[in-house]
C-alpha cells in the first residue's frame, strides 16, 4: 500500500470514472474497505494520495497508511460497505401501549393498550427499576410509554426480552403553539351560546 | 391455509433533497429522540458529506442526498420508528420532499421444502420452460398496483422471493413497497401527515394481500 | 328488558353501564318522543356508542334524540359521544359552564397538536362537538347550579318536561378557569397524556321534574370539599329541589364514599325509591360497605354489572404471558361487562309508579 499509484490523484473537480478503474484491484479494494471499516471512522473525508503529491500530503501531515478519496461515487462506496443482513430482529413479541396513572417511589401504575388487540385495555403495577435512568424524567402521571415483550434474536442467539421505552416526541413547536391559538380563536369565533326560555 | 409472518420489518423511505450529514446519532440523542446511551453505542458505518449509515439496537439509517431510510427490524419497534421519524421531520420541516415509502417485509416458512418449491410453481408458470430450461424455479416475482386513480392511497408494489433471514430453503419474504408520490415537492408537514393517516392503513393492505395469497395458493 | 320504545305518555330513566372503564350513560325519554342522552359509553369490540346502539334496539329514530348532556370534558367518561351528537342531527350540545371556553379551547387545541405528531389526546371527543356544533351553526348551551336546561310540554295535558342542572357551583366553575391553565403547563406538552385528577367537582348532575315525580342523576359529582362545592352545596343552596323527593336516584361517583351525602337520601330522594349504580370496578366500587349503606336507604338497588375487577390479563400465548410477568405485576383485563337498567313510567296515571327491567350484566341488588 506504500505504493500509493493505484490512487488517481483527484480535485475537487474530481475525476470519478478514472478512480473506479484505479481501484477496480480487488485485493486493495479490499483492504482500503478493512481500513475504513476496521477504524470505524466516523468522519471519512476522502481525498487521494499518490507519489506526486507529497507537498499535499506534507501539508495535511497524514500517516503513510491514510487512504483518502474525494468525492466518491455513491455506487462504488455501496460496493464499498456493502448493507449486512440484519442481525438483530424480533421473532414472537408483544406491545402496548402505556400511559402511567399513578407513580410511587418504587413503583408506577398504568393502563395498557394491547397493540394487537384493539379492544378492552389492561392495567398493571411496574416496578420503578425496569425504566431506564434515561427515561426516568418522562415517568410521570399522563407519560406515554411502550412495553414490549418476546423472543428477540441477536446475532444468532434467541433472547427474551421486556423492554419499557417512554415515547420521545418533539417538543410542541412555536409554530405548533400558534396553531393552536388560532383554531380556538376561530373557533370560539364560530360558537353561539344559546339560553333555553 | 392461513400463514402468518414469522418476521415481520419495516422500512420508511423518504426520498427528496437532503444533506445526508445532518442526521447522526449525536443530533439525534442531542434533540433528546433517542437516549444518549444509544447515540454512544451506534454502530457507525460512514458519516460523510454524501452518505451516512449507523444503526441502533432498535433501527439501521441510511442518507443519501437523494434518499433517507429507517429500518427497523423489531416489530415491538416500529411504532417508535415513526414517532422517531415525525420528530426529525418537524424539526426539519423546510426539507423538500417528493415521495415517500412505506415498506414491509414478511418473512414466512412453509412447511417443507416441497412445499416452498410448488409455491413457485403456483406463482409463475416457469414448468413451461421445462423442455428449454432444466429443472426451472421461480426465483423472484413482482406485483404492481397500476389502479388506483389518484396517488393519494399509494401504489402498493410486492415482490416474492427467498427470505434473506430465514434461510432454511422453505422462506420465502414479501417486500411491500407502499409508495406515495403527488408529484411535486412537499414540505415535511406532507409527510407527517402522510404517516399519521397511512400508517395503519399501510398496516391493513399489507396484511390483506398476505391473507389473500396464502387464501387462494395452491401447493 | 324491554327492547320495544316506550309509549307516548310514557317517561323512561336508563342507565346503561359497562363495568367502568368504557364509559357510562343515561337515556331520557320526555314527553311524547323526545329522548336526552347523557355522556357515552363504548362497546370497546365494536367501538359503537352504547346509547346509539339502544335507541337502535328499540327502533327509536336518532331524529327525536333532542339534548346530548357532557357531563365531563375528559374522553375516559365521553368516549363516543361525538359519534352520538353526529349522529344525532336534531340534538343540542350541552356541557358544564366554563367561563373561560376560549381558554379551554386552547387546551383542547395544544391536546390536538399532540396528536398530529403521534401522542395521545384526552379532550378529542369534547372538542369534537364543538366542531359539530360550530360546522352545524348551532348554538350551544351551558350547565350550571339552577338553570334550566330542557323543557318540553306535552299536549293537550299540558304536562311539563323540565330538566335543571345541580351543579357545578358557581365556585366550582370560578376554580376551573385556573386549574385550566395548570393543566395547559403540565400537560401541554408531547409526550404527556391528560390525566384528569378532578373532573368530578365539574361533573354535572341534573333534575328532572314532570308532574310531582323527580328524577336526579348524580353523574360523578362528588360531595365537595365544603358547602360551595358538590352535593354540599346542593343541598343547603339548591333553587329548584322541592319538596317532591325523587322517585329514582342514579347513584353518583360509582357508589363511591366520595359521592355519598346522607342528607341527599334524606333531604331529596323518596325512601325506598329506585337507586341506580354503573360500578367502576377497576377501583372497586362501590365497596361491599357502601352497598350496605345504600341498602338501608331502599330495597331497590340496582347495578349494571358486579363490582370486581378481573385478576387474570388478557388471554395470549403463554410463554409471552410469562415473560411479561416478571416485568408487570397484577397485570390485568378491565373486562367490558355491559348493563341496562331500563325504568319507564306511565306519566298519565298519577297512581302509576315506574317498572323497572334489567338486562345484560346488570342485576337487582337481594338484600
Amino acid at each position: 500500500m506504500g505504493n500509493s499509484t493505484v490512487l488517481t490523484n483527484t480535485t475537487r473537480s474530481s475525476n470519478r470514472e478514472g478512480l473506479n478503474d484505479s481501484l477496480a484491484l480487488p485485493q486493495m479494494k479490499q483492504q482500503l474497505i478493512n481500513n475504513v471499516v476496521a477504524r470505524n471512522l466516523k468522519y471519512a473525508s476522502f481525498y487521494s494520495l499518490n507519489e506526486n503529491s507529497n507537498s499535499q500530503k506534507n501539508n495535511l501531515n497524514l500517516p503513510e497508511t491514510e487512504y483518502f478519496i474525494h468525492h466518491f461515487d455513491i455506487k462504488f462506496l455501496n460496493e464499498l460497505i456493502p448493507s449486512s443482513r440484519p442481525k438483530r430482529y424480533s421473532r414472537k413479541t408483544q406491545s402496548w401501549k402505556g400511559i402511567v396513572t399513578e407513580v410511587n417511589e418504587d413503583s408506577f401504575s398504568a393502563r395498557l393498550y394491547d397493540q394487537t388487540q384493539n379492544d378492552t385495555y389492561e392495567i398493571g403495577d411496574f416496578e420503578i427499576r425496569v425504566v431506564s435512568p434515561e427515561d426516568k424524567e418522562y415517568l410521570k402521571i399522563g407519560g406515554i410509554f411502550y412495553w414490549s415483550v418476546g423472543h428477540f434474536m441477536e446475532n444468532g442467539t434467541s433472547i427474551n426480552k421486556s423492554e419499557i421505552r417512554f415515547q420521545r416526541l418533539i417538543l410542541l413547536t412555536e409554530e405548533d403553539i400558534n396553531s393552536a391559538i388560532n383554531e380556538s380563536s376561530t373557533l370560539f369565533g364560530q360558537l353561539k351560546e344559546g339560553v333555553i326560555e | 391455509m392461513q400463514l402468518t409472518p414469522e418476521i415481520n420489518f419495516l422500512s420508511i423511505v423518504v426520498v427528496g433533497n437532503f444533506n445526508p450529514i445532518i442526521i447522526t446519532p449525536q443530533w439525534l440523542a442531542l434533540k433528546q429522540l433517542i437516549r444518549e446511551s444509544e447515540s454512544e453505542d451506534a454502530r457507525i458505518e460512514l458519516i460523510h458529506p454524501d452518505i451516512t449509515r449507523f444503526e441502533l439496537d432498535w433501527f439501521k439509517f441510511e442518507a443519501q442526498h437523494a434518499k433517507l431510510e429507517f429500518t427497523c427490524t423489531k416489530e415491538s419497534h416500529f411504532v417508535s420508528l415513526k414517532d422517531l421519524v415525525l420528530s426529525i421531520f418537524a424539526i426539519l420541516k423546510e426539507t423538500p420532499i417528493t415521495a415517500v415509502g412505506l415498506n414491509h417485509t414478511c418473512h414466512f416458512s412453509l412447511r417443507s421444502v416441497e412445499e416452498y418449491i410448488n409455491f413457485g410453481y403456483w406463482l409463475s408458470p416457469v414448468k413451461q420452460f421445462s423442455d428449454v430450461l432444466k429443472d426451472p424455479r421461480l426465483i423472484q416475482i413482482t406485483f404492481l398496483e397500476t389502479g388506483n386513480p389518484s396517488n393519494e392511497a399509494g401504489t402498493l408494489k410486492v415482490q416474492i422471493l427467498p427470505s434473506d433471514v430465514m434461510t432454511d430453503r422453505k422462506s420465502v419474504m414479501f417486500v411491500h413497497n407502499l409508495h406515495f408520490d403527488e408529484g411535486s415537492l412537499k414540505k415535511a408537514d406532507w409527510l407527517i401527515n402522510l404517516i399519521i393517516q397511512k400508517w395503519d392503513e399501510s398496516f391493513d393492505r399489507v396484511r390483506k394481500f398476505n391473507d389473500k395469497i396464502w387464501e387462494i395458493a395452491q401447493f | 328488558m324491554n327492547k320495544f320504545p316506550p309509549l307516548p305518555y310514557e317517561a323512561e330513566v336508563t342507565l346503561l353501564g359497562t363495568g367502568g372503564g368504557y364509559g357510562e350513560s343515561v337515556l331520557l325519554k320526555v314527553g311524547i318522543d323526545e329522548w336526552i342522552i347523557i355522556d357515552s359509553c363504548i362497546d370497546p369490540y365494536t367501538k359503537k356508542p352504547l346509547p346509539l346502539q339502544y335507541l337502535e334496539e328499540l327502533g327509536v329514530p336518532l331524529e327525536k334524540v333532542r339534548l346530548v348532556i357532557c357531563t365531563h370534558w375528559h374522553n375516559d367518561h365521553i368516549i363516543g359521544i361525538s359519534q352520538i351528537l353526529a349522529s344525532c342531527l336534531n340534538a343540542k350540545f350541552v356541557f358544564s359552564r366554563i367561563t373561560d371556553l376560549k381558554k379551554f379551547l386552547y387546551l383542547c387545541g395544544l391536546d390536538s397538536q399532540k396528536t398530529s405528531k403521534g401522542s395521545v389526546t384526552s379532550t378529542e371527543e369534547f372538542l369534537n362537538c364543538i366542531k359539530i356544533v360550530a360546522g352545524r351553526r348551532d348554538y350551544f348551551f351551558t350547565a350550571e347550579a339552577d338553570k334550566k336546561i330542557y323543557r318540553s310540554i306535552v299536549r293537550p295535558i299540558n304536562l311539563e318536561f323540565e330538566l335543571y342542572a345541580l351543579s357545578p357551583s358557581p365556585k366550582v366553575i370560578e376554580d376551573f378557569t385556573g386549574e385550566i391553565s395548570t393543566l395547559i403547563t403540565e400537560y401541554g406538552q408531547r409526550n404527556n397524556a391528560i390525566i384528569n385528577k378532578s373532573p368530578n367537582d365539574k361533573s354535572v348532575a341534573l333534575l328532572l321534574k314532570f308532574g310531582n315525580t323527580r328524577v336526579i342523576l348524580g353523574a360523578d359529582l362528588e360531595i365537595g370539599r365544603d358547602e360551595n362545592e358538590g352535593w354540599r352545596h346542593i343541598v343547603i343552596n339548591s333553587l329548584v329541589c322541592d319538596d317532591h323527593r325523587s322517585s329514582i336516584f342514579k347513584i353518583p361517583h360509582h357508589g363511591s364514599e366520595n359521592g355519598y351525602l346522607q342528607e341527599v337520601f334524606m333531604n331529596l330522594i323518596n325512601e325506598d325509591g329506585i337507586l341506580k349504580i354503573a360500578p367502576f370496578a377497576r377501583h372497586n366500587l362501590p365497596t361491599d360497605n357502601m352497598i350496605d349503606v345504600f341498602s338501608t336507604h331502599s330495597n331497590h338497588l340496582y347495578l349494571t354489572s358486579k363490582n370486581s375487577i378481573s385478576q387474570k390479563p388478557k388471554n395470549r400465548d403463554k410463554g409471552i404471558a410469562k415473560i411479561a410477568e416478571l416485568a408487570c405485576k397484577n397485570l390485568r383485563e378491565v373486562k367490558f361487562s355491559y348493563g341496562v337498567i331500563q325504568s319507564r313510567i306511565q306519566y298519565t296515571n298519577n297512581l302509576a309508579s315506574w317498572v323497572t327491567l334489567t338486562h345484560g350484566a346488570a342485576f337487582q341488588y337481594a338484600v
